[in-house]
């Protein structure tokens, strides 16, 4: 663990030294950590891409084996593979980000030194010769401990800045899920499949697990959740793989959750229209289908 | 059956994440933090005092076994079952509050010693009773690393936050005298010399100031942070102080760097003086010794790599040996003419908080000069051994 943590640390301290702020430091370290997460972040949304482009295919599989839902998955995943597609491609990123998350959690923690011990720590942890005049990180922003978990009792400023960087954490991990993750495809009988509906509750449980993440660790690392989410956001949506549609709830658009347009990097447009015929008129969400 | 089993299938991954989810929050969440308790004696017959994580224990010096209760006429005290009361205050404080200790008491009376804690409240315990006076202790203004000082009645004592406070004792409340605010922590106890508190803080400064209000006659830039205390030289004309620039430095009382002496790694610790030397070690496990010439301090032997891992504590100074505690789990004596080991105990746990020499006296019966430790395992929290040739005297586990 110290062959990652030791240069995260180093990282994140010459970031303090240079920019002279704590939370920007998080905040480049977080886009360095993306830049580098960039060709796992691109495998999967070329992933992505690709099963959106299986849809009409999937579509034909789900009418030819319309009623043996088994059939269908056995179907389903010998095309997955053909076409080197990965079904939870959606959850990768987020997935990826936990060993990452959990050293850069553990470096902010050493780095800021809440305790004796840590401090003691970081002694053996900075491999850059003259870091340790910046020793102690100045850990204070806003009132608060960068290197505790907000501390909503307290009331006032802190209370505030507290509750607002865990519903930011929660808004833009729902947010960043939404846009980055392929719409679930209805089947033939309307239904999701058991994968889109994975997906789907993943979409629902991921916010709120990040919420809690943002409660009970540092402050420091739900700036990192909130800097990572919209920089995953711009990630996608500069390679044109953005889908901000998919963050408007369907009661809101009077619309089903219906794939929508979704535009490829190299310009093509891949409809749904083939997946929304006479036979699948209701969505999950009981409302009418429309295809656009 | 097929729809539970779909509903399995299709809960499994959210179930993975949550149990991810709670076990992350297992390892990461709200515990007691590790800490290194300070030894020290009090009362006559003396007794070992050991404040650690969440508790109090006193302790034999002769047997190491925690001190029997006794009433007014002398007999044991015994509890419902039968089995001697013992001078222990388990929990300290209210339940559920973390309460931890890095701090040696003082003595506020006869009948009283006073705990700062780490949790950022101040303790008194009965010494007869070992119950708490005061509940769940009187709040103080941060949490508590050094050991505090008392003297005429004031408390100075120094938080992890980074102030410096001088409390009144003769007030139940400890009502703050006045507060030093410095940027970053201080972990060393405050020395006292002519109406004059030294003190050295995270934020790379030595400071002086009057004890009576607190107002700063001087401070002194150490290049880099300073967690040990300042120590003063036999004279009483100079302090030394390490700091993380890598350095032990010698500063005149006027607050001038009259000399430093360059270190491997950082000096956490605060140095031993004896005579015109210093000893002192740093962050890496190196050893050295240097010469006060008044004019300078020079380099007599180091860095001598003793150990494989920090020196916390300020070295035992005794005629023919240094002790001295690591962080590697082992406590060397070491020759201090040349720094040599001249034998090595193992402990089984880390050596960070300080040490003690007892040497056999009226009101000291032990029943040769021993050297007494405190680790940070529970198996073996505090341990002693006789000076001469490291025997292993006793040892006390939770």
């Amino acid at each position: 663990m110290d062959i990652i943590l030791n240069p995260f640390v180093t990282l994140l301290t010459l970031l303090y030294a240079v920019l002279g702020s704590m939370v920007l430091a998080i905040v480049v370290f977080t886009i360095v950590v993306r830049l580098l997460t960039y060709p796992l972040t691109a495998k999967q949304m070329k992933s992505s891409q690709a099963m959106t482009k299986l849809q009409p295919e999937l579509k034909k599989l789900q009418e030819k084996y319309k009623g043996d839902r088994e059939k269908i998955s056995q179907e389903q995943m010998r095309l997955y593979r053909e076409y080197g597609v990965n079904p939870l491609g959606g959850c990768l990123p987020l997935l990826i980000q936990f060993p990452v998350f959990i050293a850069l959690y553990q470096s902010i923690l050493h780095a800021l030194a809440a305790n004796p011990l840590q401090l003691l720590d970081l002694s053996g942890r900075l491999l850059i010769p003259g870091l340790a005049s910046y020793v102690p990180l100045n850990n204070m922003w806003l009132g608060l401990n960068l290197a505790l978990p907000p501390n909503i009792s307290a009331g006032g400023l802190a209370a505030v800045v507290g509750v607002t960087l865990i519903a930011a954490t929660v808004i833009t991990t729902w947010l960043q899920f939404k846009v980055t993750t392929p719409p679930p495809v209805p089947s033939a009988d309307g239904k999701k499949d058991q994968t889109a509906a994975m997906t789907q509750s993943m979409g629902t449980i991921m916010p709120l697990m990040y919420g809690f993440f943002a409660l009970s660790f540092s402050i420091g690392i739900s700036i990192y959740f909130i800097v990572s989410n919209l920089a995953g956001i711009l990630q996608a949506v500069l390679m044109g793989r953005a889908n901000f549609r998919n963050a408007i709830p369907s009661w809101l658009t009077n619309r089903s959750s219906t794939p929508a347009i979704v535009e490829t990097r190299a310009g093509d447009v891949v409809t749904p229209a083939a997946t929304t015929s006479g036979k699948s008129g209701k969505s999950s969400g009981g409302k009418s289908s429309k295809s656009r | 059956m097929n729809r539970l089993s779909r509903f399995a299938r299709r809960a499994s991954l959210p179930g993975a994440l949550l149990l991810v989810m709670f076990v992350l929050s297992a390892c990461t969440g709200a515990r007691l933090e590790a800490t290194w308790g300070s030894l020290s004696l009090t009362g006559s017959p003396a007794t070992i005092v050991f404040p650690f994580y969440d508790r109090i224990v006193m302790l034999d010096p002769v047997t190491g076994q925690p001190v029997q209760l006794v009433d007014n006429d002398g007999n044991t005290r015994l509890d419902d079952q039968g089995n001697p009361r013992i001078w222990e205050v388990p929990d300290a404080g209210e339940r559920n509050a973390q309460v931890q200790f890095y701090t040696a008491p003082v003595q506020l009376d006869d009948e009283t010693l006073l705990f700062a804690s780490y949790a950022g409240r101040l303790f008194e315990v009965d010494t007869a009773t070992g119950r708490i006076n005061n509940g769940s202790g009187t709040p103080m203004g941060g949490q508590a690393v050094g050991d505090p000082l008392l003297a005429d009645g004031t408390l100075y004592l120094g938080y992890n936050q980074g102030d410096l406070q001088a409390l009144d004792t003769g007030n139940s409340t400890f009502p703050p005298i006045w507060t030093l605010d410095t940027d970053h922590g201080i972990y060393g106890q405050p020395i006292l010399l002519d109406g004059t508190i030294y003190t050295a803080s995270l934020d790379h400064n030595a400071y002086a100031l009057d004890a009576v209000t607190g107002e700063i006659q001087w401070k002194a830039d150490l290049n880099g942070a300073a967690t040990s205390a300042p120590a003063l030289s036999a004279n009483s004309d100079a302090l030394y102080v390490g700091s993380f620039a890598n350095a032990l430095f010698k500063l005149n009382l006027d607050g001038q760097i009259v000399s430093s002496v360059p270190a491997s790694n950082w000096v956490w610790g605060t140095p031993a003086v004896s005579g015109d030397m210093v000893y002192f070690g740093d962050v890496s496990g190196n050893l050295y010794a240097a010469r006060d010439t008044g004019d300078a301090l020079e380099l007599v032997w180091g860095p001598v790599p003793v150990a494989t891992n920090a020196i916390v504590a300020t070295p035992l100074v005794t005629e023919n040996a240094l002790i001295v505690g690591s962080r590697d789990k082992n406590v060397y004596w070491v020759d201090p003419a040349s720094g040599a080991v001249l034998q090595t105990r193992e402990t089984k746990g880390e050596v960070l908080g300080n040490m003690l020499l007892l040497e056999p006296s009226d009101s000291l019966p032990v029943g040769e000069p021993t050297v007494v430790v405190s680790t940070m395992a529970h198996e073996e929290l505090v341990i002693a051994f006789a000076l001469d040739n490291g025997e292993r005297l006793w040892a006390y586990s939770r």
